[in-house]
C-alpha cells in the first residue's frame, strides 16, 4: 500500500478529518512526485489540494496541531510551502482541458454533524 | 509487554475516572503523531492566523474528534491515564470554546489554546490533571 492509499484509508475509516489527510497528503508531496500524487488522489481530493496550496501562507503563520512544538511546527510548515510551490507550478503548467470540474470538492461542506453531544 | 487495544485502554481509563465522551475516537496513527508526543489530534498544518476553523473541520467522517496514538502509549497504564486524560480534557475545553464561538474560531485562538509553548492554556491544564491522576495511580 503507498503512502497516498494509506492516508486515504485513514479519512475512510475515520482515523483523520479530511483537513488532517489533505495536509498529510500535502507534506508527502514534492516538485517530483506531485502529478503523479494529484493523478492518484480523488478528483475532490485533488480539488481540496489546489484550493490548499492558494492558500499556504508564506509566513507570520500558526501551524495547528495539538502537542506540536514550535520547533516541529516550524519544520511541518517549511515543508508544507515547499508542497504548496509545488502544487501550484504544476496547476500553472498543466494544460487546461485537464482542470477537474471540482465537483464535491468543498472539504467538509457534507461532512455530517457531531454525534452524541 | 503486550499492549492492550483501544478498547482496553478505554476501560483502564475509565477505571481511573477518564470518561471519555462519544465525540471522541482514539485510534493507533503514529504517522500523525509530532515528533516527542504521544498522541495528537487536530494537525491541520500552517494557517494565517485569522483563518477561522469551524468544530466540524475538527471531527471525522464520523462526526468525532479522531485522536492519533502512538504505539507505545497501549503498553503502560500510567501512559494510558495520562495520555486520554490530557487528550480527553484539551479536547473538552477546545469543543466548549468552539460552542461559546457559535462553532467558529480563529487558528491564532486554536493556537493559543493548545500549544504546548505556551503557559496557562487548555494544554497546561491538561497536563497538570494528567499527572495528577498518575501520581493518584502511584498512591501519592
Amino acid at each position: 500500500m503507498t503512502t497516498v492509499e494509506k492516508i486515504l484509508g485513514h479519512l475512510r475509516d475515520g482515523r483523520v478529518t479530511r483537513r488532517e489527510a489533505l495536509v498529510a497528503l500535502a507534506s508527502f508531496l514534492t516538485p517530483e512526485n506531485v502529478g503523479e500524487v494529484m493523478a492518484a488522489v480523488p478528483p475532490d481530493v485533488a480539488a481540496d489540494l489546489e484550493r490548499w496550496a492558494a492558500g499556504v501562507p508564506v509566513q507570520g503563520a500558526v501551524v495547528i496541531g495539538a502537542n506540536l512544538s514550535s520547533e516541529e511546527g516550524q519544520r511541518i510548515a517549511e515543508r508544507l510551502q515547499v508542497a504548496g510551490c509545488a502544487v501550484r507550478a504544476w496547476v500553472a503548467g498543466r494544460p487546461r482541458h485537464a482542470i477537474p470540474d471540482g465537483d464535491g470538492a468543498d472539504f467538509g461542506s457534507s461532512r455530517p454533524s457531531e454525534n452524541g453531544s | 509487554l503486550r499492549p492492550c487495544s483501544i478498547d482496553e485502554a478505554l476501560a483502564i481509563a475509565q477505571d481511573h475516572g477518564v470518561a471519555i465522551p462519544a465525540y471522541l475516537r482514539f485510534d493507533l496513527c503514529e504517522e500523525f503523531v509530532p515528533a516527542n508526543a504521544y498522541a495528537s489530534y487536530l494537525m491541520l498544518g500552517s494557517m494565517e492566523g485569522n483563518t477561522l476553523i469551524r468544530w466540524a473541520d475538527c471531527l471525522n467522517l464520523h462526526g468525532q474528534v479522531p485522536v492519533h496514538l502512538r504505539p507505545g502509549v497501549l503498553e503502560s497504564d500510567e501512559a494510558i491515564v495520562a495520555v486520554f486524560a490530557h487528550e480527553m480534557h484539551e479536547i473538552t475545553g477546545l469543543r466548549a470554546a468552539f460552542g461559546g464561538n457559535s462553532g467558529i474560531l480563529p487558528a491564532s485562538e486554536v493556537y493559543r489554546l493548545i500549544s504546548p509553548d505556551l503557559a496557562g492554556n487548555l494544554h497546561a491544564r491538561a497536563v497538570e490533571i494528567a499527572d495528577r491522576l498518575v501520581l493518584q495511580m502511584r498512591g501519592r
